[in-house]
């Protein structure tokens, strides 16, 4: 059985090669499954192109509310403050929403913060549009400066009947370095 | 195998290929039993050095209060403890058994790819000096755990994570060329007549945790790259200030993570299937479903990572298919189980210290089985996550499952190595101190684990102090013992009563064909196989 091994060595070879770029094909694949899906709280921030065509109002909805509750959290090596100036809204699904939140730099230096948003339950976050948000940038905030972030967004009528309150977190990265680096 | 007649081979007596003299044999060497010895040493040098780590972590756990160490050198020592038994010791010990075993039980001259074999090992002492190293160089050492979450070693890591990273990679690397290898020699290099079918399932298993090597092994390299590319290239893999997501690492890590506790386990199931046959003087019963069952733990063991972070908020739906995908793995396992127990019913048994470990380890894996299954169901998982439980569990696997499978194939195959049968007095007391000192150690971890004393912590609240006494006392027993392992193992290479071909009476296989000690060519004219 003196056959040569080098076929086989090769083949088991490209296989390796494959699984090591599979683990990087995972990050967009990842990405593609939670925005898909809605798991994870992840929501989609660009525009959405269904918004033109969503029933802004449906009247057979009536008084239905969901309570959007909002929630700040900031990475602990962030010398900032964020605080939403509604802690919680009451929001017809179809209609637009908007509430703003404070940012206050503590620090001495301009500081670029960007705020990463996260959405619980997360089966929901498919229903949460937005139409304007201040973490679709980074946001430059000057020294000892407060600053209103504004959110515009609306939830969609087809959110789920059982859904009847939802929290909307954000948590605050300081990427000041990040941005120095790249030279902007 | 008895149903397989073999033609006696020849052997020239005095064979013209010995082994180079001097040290620098070992450096240069391509022989697969050079090697096969220099991966058992280096893992039981790795063993000590983990087990040492392991008695500093009982000792400090000894009783509540900090009486050795820092929190943070706490923290080194179990992140280190960890990365050095699973690729220092485990790892290792099965490749040096399967470069020592599968040529001459496939009736293989030697390796396939004796070179690149050299290389995979001499990869490894550079790989664990790097990461040893961490600990006498300035700042702290990898700290982590050794599953290495983002961000605590991303962000939060310190330098010496860079060390961590490099030295994964070549682990990685000698695992994956070492898979590279056993492939090759098992698909091209078995004796005429020899089908995949009559394989010793030793041969199977490994065949099979080399495909698992080769797949998942690229994984955790491409993860600790991305680590590496967060740390220094301003990525975001895992970073969820530039649109990452640290809970991707964990999905990664554990894609890679669950097959690697099967890679630690499949090898011991094939020693099962030789020793316990052996020694009840019978045919493995069910050697087909065995095959099916070891190839379908593997297949499963891709589906099945994210049970070990139900807590991270999945939806509830992927929970109950991870649930109950985990649970589907006990049914081949379970094949495995009845057939070593249907294979020792009503078979002629003696219990020389192979049969001993391979006894215990039946009945202690299986422990750590059923408390698998309990980990795995979501609701319990709640309570058991990241507490003393899981501590248990995968000790309870790990230790009686791959340790005890790795000592007691030393045991059955160290007559067939070194010519001496090894002192069975000793042997019998290296056992039961093993199998006693283990269930003091690791049994009142299930407890503690229960009543909710989290993993990872150097400081315990009073009411846990009474069964981290006694699972310290029970660790430094078991710690001992293997010393008395160490002074087994050189005794027999140093003298001992005469083995023959056929070290035990019961045993069948090619490599009981070959003289004990056996040539430095294990066959040199490929064997007949009917």
């Amino acid at each position: 059985m003196a056959k040569s091994p080098k076929p086989l060595i090769i083949s088991l070879c490209i296989i390796a090669a494959l699984m090591f770029g599979f683990t990087f094909a995972l990050i967009p694949l990842y990405n593609v499954f939670c925005s898909i899906t809605g798991l994870n709280g992840k929501i989609d921030s660009k525009f959405p192109e269904q918004f033109t065509r969503t029933k802004i109002h449906d009247p057979t909805i009536g008084e239905r509310r969901v309570v959007v509750e909002f929630d700040t959290n900031r990475n602990a090596t962030v010398p900032c403050e964020l605080s939403a100036t509604q802690a919680l809204l009451q929001v017809i699904p179809g209609e637009l929403a908007h509430t703003t939140f404070r940012v206050k730099n503590l620090s001495d230096k301009k500081i670029v913060i960007q705020a990463i948003p996260s959405i619980s339950p997360g089966h929901v976050a498919k229903h949460l549009k937005k139409l304007e948000c201040f973490c679709f940038d980074q946001q430059t905030v000057e020294a000892g400066e407060t600053k209103d972030l504004p959110l515009r967004f609306w939830l969609e009528t087809e959110i789920p009947k059982n859904v009847h309150r939802l929290t909307l977190s954000y948590t605050l990265f300081d990427v000041t370095a990040r941005t120095k680096e790249k030279g902007t | 195998m008895s149903s397989i007649a073999i033609d006696p081979p020849d052997h020239p007596i005095d064979h013209p290929h010995g082994p180079k003299p001097g040290l620098l044999r070992w450096v240069f060497t391509t022989n697969h039993k050079d090697i096969g010895t220099l991966y058992l040493w280096l893992s039981l040098t790795m063993f000590i050095v983990g087990g040492s780590m392991a008695m500093c972590i009982r000792a400090e756990l000894f009783k509540p209060g900090l009486a050795f160490f820092e929190p943070g050198f706490f923290n080194e020592l179990t992140t280190l403890h960890g990365l050095i038994m699973i690729f220092g010791a485990v790892m290792p010990g099965f490749v040096g058994l399967a470069n020592w075993m599968i040529p001459m039980m496939i009736g293989a001259p030697d390796m396939a790819l004796p070179r690149m074999n050299n290389w995979s090992f001499w990869l490894l002492p550079f790989a664990f000096t790097l990461l040893i190293s961490t600990l006498f160089i300035n700042g702290p050492a990898p700290d982590f755990g050794w599953t290495a979450y983002a961000p605590l070693s991303t962000i939060y890591g310190p330098k010496s994570t860079d060390f961590f990273i490099f030295s994964v990679h070549l682990m990685g690397l000698s695992s994956i060329m070492g898979a590279i290898n056993i492939i090759a020699t098992i698909l091209n290099l078995r004796a005429p007549g020899l089908t995949l079918m009559k394989m010793p399932i030793f041969v199977w298993t490994w065949l099979i945790t080399a495909f698992l090597l080769i797949a998942v092994m690229p994984v955790l390299a491409g993860a600790v790259t991305m680590m590496l590319m967060d740390r220094h290239f301003d990525t975001s893999f895992f970073n969820a200030a530039g649109g990452g997501d640290p809970v991707m690492y964990q999905h990664i890590f554990w894609f890679f993570g669950h097959p690697e506790v099967y890679i630690m386990i499949l090898p011991s199931f094939g020693i099962m299937s030789e020793i316990i046959p052996t020694f009840s003087r019978k045919k493995l019963f069910g050697y087909t479903s065995m095959v099916y069952a070891t190839s379908s733990i593997a297949l499963l063991s891709f589906l099945v990572w994210a049970h070990h972070m139900f807590t991270t908020g999945l939806p509830v739906i992927g929970e109950i298919y991870f649930m109950l995908a985990t649970m589907l793995i006990a049914v081949p396992t379970g094949v495995k189980i009845f057939n070593w127990v249907a294979t020792m019913f009503r078979g002629a048994l003696s219990f020389e210290t192979p049969m001993l470990f391979a006894t215990a380890f039946l009945i202690m894996f299986t422990i750590g089985g059923f408390s698998g299954l309990m980990l795995a169901m979501v609701p319990a998982d709640y309570q058991y996550h990241d507490t003393y439980f899981v501590v248990a569990h995968f000790h309870y696997v790990l230790v009686p499952g791959a340790v005890f499978g790795i000592i007691a194939a030393v045991y059955y195959w160290l007559p067939k190595w070194t010519g001496h049968y090894y002192s069975e007095t000793l042997g019998k007391i290296h056992f039961w101190l093993s199998a006693v000192s283990i269930n003091v150690l690791f049994f009142p971890m299930h407890f503690l684990g229960l009543a909710g004393m989290p993993r990872r912590i150097p400081d315990y609240a009073l009411e846990f102090a009474d069964f981290n006494k006694i699972a310290s006392v029970g660790g430094f027993v078991f710690g001992c013992a293997q010393i008395l392992f160490l002074l087994i193992v050189i005794r027999t290479i140093r003298g001992g009563p005469k083995a023959p071909a056929a070290v035990w009476e019961g045993a069948h296989g090619l490599e009981w064909t070959l003289p004990s000690p056996p040539p430095y060519h294990s066959f040199t004219t490929p064997p007949k196989v009917y």
